[in-house]
């Protein structure tokens, strides 16, 4: 065939010369005219001895023709290079970016088309000695449309060695590998596992940052032929901390073997009003038999499932925590719900019920109204939790369990709660008196408001925690119907309020507590500390909220709340004035406070002087996102790039990966003197959503780059950046602003 | 408020369409499985008669995709080593049968005289050359590619597919150093032992069905 091709090509050319031919070569010219145009490229115009550059393939595909991928689907062929290169020099095998998949009837081919470039990375030996090199890549690769021609070009290029001291400069053709380099996979370190079940192959992806809502499309594409079928659909279930894809077994997969599956997975964003196309690059190892569902989901558990998986083997069902059914799910929700009462935030409170329950002792108080009443303060705790849910998820809202904690105004009273319950626990002042001791009074009134509430007040401690079980089975729930939802929820009360509905209705039960004693004191002031810590840990995310001035609003509050507590200490609890002067006190301290951090970013911003300085001494800094600084700093004369991103924003991650990091990025922050200011919106801020509004955005990512001149309008980058255009747009801001006359 | 729910809906009719459609391809495609009876089929040759792999029982069965107009198809004509792999089938008493499953208007699509005047005019010799222009045989083997290869021992098991050898490209010059994988499977199958591989990637050019 190369023969023939080769012998096409010049008669080609002698047609050519020769200004014309007989009826036959017009034939086989038309017939053998190349489908792709192909060039050898580099990244740089110079190279230095020692320092690795790149030179790629360029392929320019004719309308509706293909080449291919390293694994080329169902059929097809990956272009191949075979490099011819001095002594010394080292060339690795080729980047591929990321494929698309390619429909040919009932099959599936995975390639590229209009043009693609293919990088190598070349490796100079440190001892060259001359002043330029020549590269030659033999490049031959099959073309698609209907029918398949295999081409190949012997194709070279030249690169002089770099003069003295500079660095190597790019090439006009660096655009085109800054370009490949945005479609290339990205490792986000997302943890990935494969199972077999039934017939299919299970491909679960932990991306806990990644929100759904956005995503139209999820396809992954195995880096070898045979582990999965690539015409079958691939359907993708969301899991409580990222998605599943069901695939099916490819022609190797059949006998019975699922190795680790490794590729690209592609997803379709929706951005801006927008599609943008992501690669992330997967590994996937196989899970035999069992999962451990108790930990899936778990927040912050990062072993590797592929690992995890083979010591987890005391639960043998082969069906992950994300493939549950409706009853699954109740189970696993009751079960969860039951060892939520062991959680460190709900074990104080429990305790204190358990307690009161023991002290009440064989008095016969045990009842059905009590029971009845905690049970009913619980269910409708959580019934309410689930309505919110619904609610929340109907408008569009991206929910998880303890989703209120997005708002630091919840954060900050959730913080004043425990800190209170903590100090009565030590002893500060009486947990039997009535402000939270709904606990100790259930025993002591046969009335069903004192349950009742106790079953509100441990519903509501428990919303920080997440139990074994329970993550597969909220998971389950918030990706459901209402109906599921609310049953799933509700199943979670039962199985939370079980146990103390247990102690409190059966005598024989009860009798198993320990005997009460002076025990419990200690026992009592030692559970005061989970709840300090639990204080700790609720300060810690406001931190992460609202930063330094929530610390210090947070710390203010619960000074106010020690206060109110020390003034109830002293109280006489019958009749002083100070009950409810210290309960105004309380409330007023913690109102102010959680006023004060839902309050919009301006008003508690540090000053812009401190900002400025800030930015002066060093230029890349990443400031967080304030209107007015960005204002001052424009009025001082430099131009301030603002970086709009969300952790839960693919693109705006990919983005940041490849064009917003790394030293050409900091050169050119630094060399047109530009102030990077992140913006970021992953928790909700009326000041970054007013300014995506106005530049008619409903969301992440969007990139402003503001000239110095304070009059001058922003100008919007692309939302999908690439290193090249970040620099570009960079240097034209210096140059098109009106800096240079304007006095500094 | 409704346009994010709008998505989910439109999400829940793509996958509902995906499960479908993931059904309905099992259907139609009843895998074939190394170790398990290969589908049995009616066929039509060259000649306009009619043939049935259940025919066969008590030989071994080789089926060869194939288009004429395909580089990797002709990479093994061109260089001879499929006339000769089909002339030591014959000799063998081993049943060769090359299927074109090209649909009308396509590359490779011929009628029973083209297909004839091909053999001919190749010198190939297979037992007989089966004309698939609706696809059913292709898309009951899942072949994909041409060349595409099956081997069926005497019971009538499937017991090899994939590629005709392990150098995937169209270069005539990589037949001689290549492993052959059907001469591969007759061998480990005369000298009673499992066939291995079994599975392998078929390369070539896509399989011209008409869907």
């Amino acid at each position: 065939m190369h023969s023939s091709c080769l012998t096409a090509a010049i008669l080609l050319l002698i047609t050519g010369l020769c200004g014309g031919g007989a009826h036959a070569e017009t034939k086989l010219v038309g017939k053998n005219n190349p489908k792709v145009a192909a060039a050898l490229l580099a990244e740089v115009s110079t190279f230095k001895p020692g320092q690795p550059f790149r030179v790629g393939l360029h392929q320019k595909i004719a309308t509706h023709w293909h080449t291919y991928w390293k694994n080329s689907g169902d059929s097809g062929e990956p272009t191949r290079i075979n490099w011819k290169v001095p002594d010394g020099f080292q060339v690795s095998d080729i980047d591929w970016p990321s494929p698309e998949a390619i429909r040919v009837g009932p099959l599936v081919n995975y390639g590229y088309s209009e043009s693609v470039l293919l990088p190598v990375k070349i490796t100079p030996p440190q001892e060259f000695a001359g002043q330029a090199v020549t590269l030659t890549a033999e490049a031959s690769w099959l073309v698609c449309e209907e029918i398949c021609i295999p081409e190949s070009a012997t194709l070279s290029i030249r690169l002089p060695v770099a003069r003295g001291e500079n660095t190597p400069g790019p090439s006009a053709d660096a655009p085109l590998f800054a370009a490949a380099d945005r479609n290339t996979p990205v490792d986000l370190n997302w943890t990935a596992s494969v199972a077999a079940v039934e017939d299919a192959i299970e491909l679960t992806v932990k991306a806990p940052e990644l929100d759904l809502d956005r995503v139209r499309d999820i396809a992954f594409f195995p880096d070898t032929w045979g582990m999965i079928d690539h015409a079958a659909p691939q359907p993708m279930t969301r899991s409580p901390q990222g998605f599943l894809l069901r695939l099916t077994p490819g022609d190797l997969a059949n006998a019975g073997n699922i190795p680790t599956l490794k590729g690209v997975l592609i997803l379709k964003e929706e951005s801006g009003g927008q599609t943008v196309r992501n690669s992330v690059w997967l590994e996937a190892s196989p899970i035999r038999g069992a999962k451990d569902f108790g930990h899936a989901g778990d927040a912050g558990e990062g072993a590797e499932e592929g690992r995890a998986g083979g010591s987890a083997s005391s639960i043998t069902s082969p069906v992950g925590p994300e493939g549950i059914g409706l009853l699954h799910a109740i189970a696993f929700a009751i079960l969860g719900g039951a060892l939520l009462n062991l959680m460190p935030c709900v074990l104080p409170v429990i305790s204190l019920k358990i307690m009161s329950l023991a002290k009440s002792g064989n008095s016969g108080h045990g009842n059905k109204t009590a029971a009845l009443s905690y049970l009913f303060g619980v269910l409708g705790s959580f019934l309410l939790l689930a309505l919110v849910l619904a609610v929340m998820k109907a408008s569009g809202e991206t929910l998880g369990w303890g989703f209120q904690f997005q708002s630091p105004s919840f954060v900050l009273a959730m913080a004043a709660l425990f800190f209170a319950l903590g100090l009565s626990m030590s002893g500060v002042f009486d947990i039997g008196g009535r402000i939270v001791g709904f606990g100790e009074q259930l025993t002591r009134r046969d009335g069903p408001a004192g349950p009742f509430f106790t079953g509100v007040l441990a519903s509501v401690a428990a919303t920080p925690c997440t139990a074994p079980f329970m993550g597969a089975a909220v998971g389950f729930a918030l990706g459901r119907t209402t109906v599921e939802m609310v049953l799933v929820l509700l199943a979670l009360g039962l199985g939370f309020a079980a146990p103390i509905v247990a102690l409190t209705l059966f005598k024989p039960v009860r009798r198993l507590l320990p005997k009460p004693g002076a025990w419990m004191e200690t026992f009592k002031q030692i559970l005061a500390f989970p709840l300090y810590a639990t204080v700790v840990w609720l300060v810690w995310v406001l931190a992460q909220q609202t930063g330094a001035d929530g610390v210090l609003a947070a710390g203010l509050m619960l000074i106010v709340v020690a206060f109110a507590a020390w003034m109830l200490a002293r109280a006489d609890w019958q009749s002083s004035w100070r009950v409810p002067v210290a309960c105004a006190i309380a409330i007023l301290g913690v109102a102010t406070a959680a006023a004060s951090v839902n309050q919009p970013i301006e008003a508690m911003s540090p000053t812009l002087s401190q900002q400025a300085t800030v930015t002066d001494s060093g230029v890349r800094n990443v400031a967080a996102f304030d209107k007015d600084m960005i204002e001052e700093l424009r009025r001082s004369g430099q131009p301030v790039f603002v970086n709009f991103t969300a952790a839960w924003c693919i693109t705006c991650k990919v983005n940041e990966r490849v064009a917003l990091s790394g030293d050409a990025f900091e050169r050119a922050l630094r060399d047109h003197g530009i102030a990077y200011v992140k913006a970021d919106w992953t928790n909700k801020d009326a000041g970054i959503a007013q300014v995506l509004n106005s530049h008619g955005r409903a969301g992440v990512p969007l990139y402003l780059l503001y000239p110095a001149d304070p009059a001058a309008e922003p100008v919007v980058l692309p939302q999908i950046l690439t290193p090249s255009i970040v620099v570009h747009r960079f240097a034209s801001v210096r140059k098109g602003s009106p800096l240079s006359s304007t006095p500094r | 408020m409704t346009p994010r729910s709008t998505p989910m809906t439109l999400s829940t009719i793509a996958l509902g369409t995906a499960m479908v459609l993931a059904a309905s391809t099992t259907a139609v495609f009843a895998a074939p499985k190394v170790g398990e009876p290969a589908p049995d089929f009616a066929a039509v040759n060259s000649k306009g008669e009619p043939v049935k792999l259940g025919d066969f029982k008590g030989k071994k069965v080789i089926l060869e995709w194939t288009n004429d107009g395909c580089p990797y198809v002709q990479k093994h004509y061109s260089s001879g080593n499929m006339q000769a792999l089909q002339k030591q089938a014959a000799a063998d008493d081993v049943i060769w049968l090359s299927v074109i499953s090209s649909a009308p208007g396509t590359q490779g699509h011929v009628d029973g005289a083209g297909a004839d005047e091909l053999t001919e005019s190749r010198d190939a010799a297979p037992h007989a050359v089966l004309l698939d222009e609706k696809g059913s045989i292709g898309k009951l083997y899942e072949a994909k590619v041409t060349p595409h290869m099956y081997v069926i021992d005497e019971a009538g098991v499937l017991k090899y597919m994939g590629g005709i050898d392990d150098k995937p490209t169209s270069n005539v010059s990589d037949i001689e150093t290549a492993t052959n994988y059907v001469t591969n499977a007759l061998q480990q199958l005369n000298n009673g032992k499992a066939v291995d591989p079994a599975v392998t990637r078929a390369y070539g050019c896509s399989v011209k069905y008409g869907s």
